[in-house]
């Protein structure tokens, strides 16, 4: 695990796809995908989300280390649908092996189709 | 009307209230109006800090919220004398309080159970169970689970007027899951014959020693005492009486 950036934690993240990264322009969000084909100069890689689609994440720093398998990026959603990343998770490949991307994208889709049932962001008063 | 069939009231046993042994008095008169707490309820962060406190109560819904599960991120932790506080975050809004006397460590993804408590016009969690999450389908799950418990709050459910039992669907899967790990064969049994008990004092040990005869009773005290430090059970009246912190 890798701090990369400063996020503004207090804001949602939303959990979004691929498709819907475009609806999300500027939005913190949270993304699960399988990373690939990271740059040689570990400024970017490649992130196949549970939608099928193919984004590209870029960070900050260069990442020191290689990055692949399940991964959950945290960071901001760019004009060009691919997100600008604060964070990103590693599974370990234990708790990741079963991880059923279609089920995972069902949910995210409901959750965007009802959000009054689930809940996210507050009121700041 | 789904409110008058009292979701709460239901025998499922996930949600119910058997649990709410702090309350004993019923409640008097403002409670008539208001359904039951429900004993443990799925939800996001947002919610759990958008709950409106009336009195010492927390209300989502118009239903007082007792026990909730959330599924998040662990963000910080921060060790006092007395507690270990974490910071969870399940990216639906500010990351959350919790406390808790158990070593976890950053970027884990867990599942809390815990009371929803306020210190200082601040939401907290007061937890008695964090497990780590060793399956991330379990966060597909669990996003699902919120959506279900929502919705099944606010409209009932589907095709029918009866509310969910949530516990008759998860307990073969998820509920058994982190309950049975662990425990020894004769510890599952105690917890068994503790759980069972409805009486909201709990079950006093006679008792547990006389439904669990032929087992001696300091191998019984043994599995209480291990029950209990792992957070399973909770003394109530006295020392030597018992609930398990599943409802059943």
């Amino acid at each position: 695990m890798v701090f990369v950036g400063e996020m503004d934690l207090e804001k949602p993240k939303y959990r979004v796809n691929g498709s819907l990264l475009a609806s999300h322009q500027g939005k913190n969000v949270c993304v699960i995908g399988n990373a690939h084909s990271q740059s040689p100069d570990g400024k970017s890689f490649r992130l196949t989300t549970s939608d099928g689609k193919t984004v590209t994440v870029h960070v900050n720093h260069p990442i020191q280390e290689y990055v692949d398998g399940l991964v959950e990026v945290q960071g901001q959603a760019d004009n060009q649908s691919n997100i600008k990343c604060y964070q990103y998770v590693k599974f370990d490949p234990e708790s990741a092996q079963d991880f059923d991307m279609d089920n995972y994208n069902k949910a995210i889709e409901l959750m965007h189709q009802y959000p009054e049932h689930y809940i996210q962001g507050i009121k700041t008063s | 009307m789904f409110n008058s069939e009292g979701y709460g009231d239901q025998g499922g046993g996930y949600m119910n209230s058997q649990s709410n042994f702090s309350s004993p008095q019923g409640g008097g008169t403002e409670r008539k109006t208001r359904l039951k707490p429900i004993s443990c309820l799925p939800c996001t962060v947002a919610q759990v800090l958008s709950t409106q406190q009336v009195d010492d109560k927390f209300m989502v819904d118009n239903i007082e919220l007792n026990q909730v599960t959330i599924v998040g991120m662990v963000r910080s932790v921060k060790e006092s004398a007395t507690k270990i506080e974490y910071v969870i975050d399940d990216m639906t809004g500010p990351p959350l309080d919790v406390h808790r006397v158990v070593a976890l460590r950053e970027n884990l993804y867990v599942r809390v159970h815990g009371h929803v408590r306020s210190f200082q016009g601040k939401h907290h969690l007061m937890t008695f169970k964090i497990v780590p999450i060793t399956n991330m389908n379990e966060l597909t799950y669990h996003m699902l689970e919120v959506i279900h418990g929502h919705l099944a709050l606010t409209k009932g459910v589907a095709g029918g007027g009866k509310p969910v039992q949530y516990g008759s669907d998860m307990d073969t899967g998820y509920q058994g899951a982190h309950t049975d790990p662990g425990l020894s064969p004769l510890q599952a049994q105690v917890f068994q014959a503790i759980s069972a008990c409805t009486d909201e004092r709990g079950i006093g040990i006679t008792n547990l020693f006389e439904k669990l005869r032929g087992i001696p009773q300091t191998a019984i005290r043994e599995a209480v005492d291990f029950l209990s430090s792992e957070g399973h059970i909770y003394s109530t009246i006295d020392d030597d009486h018992f609930k398990s912190t599943e409802s059943m």
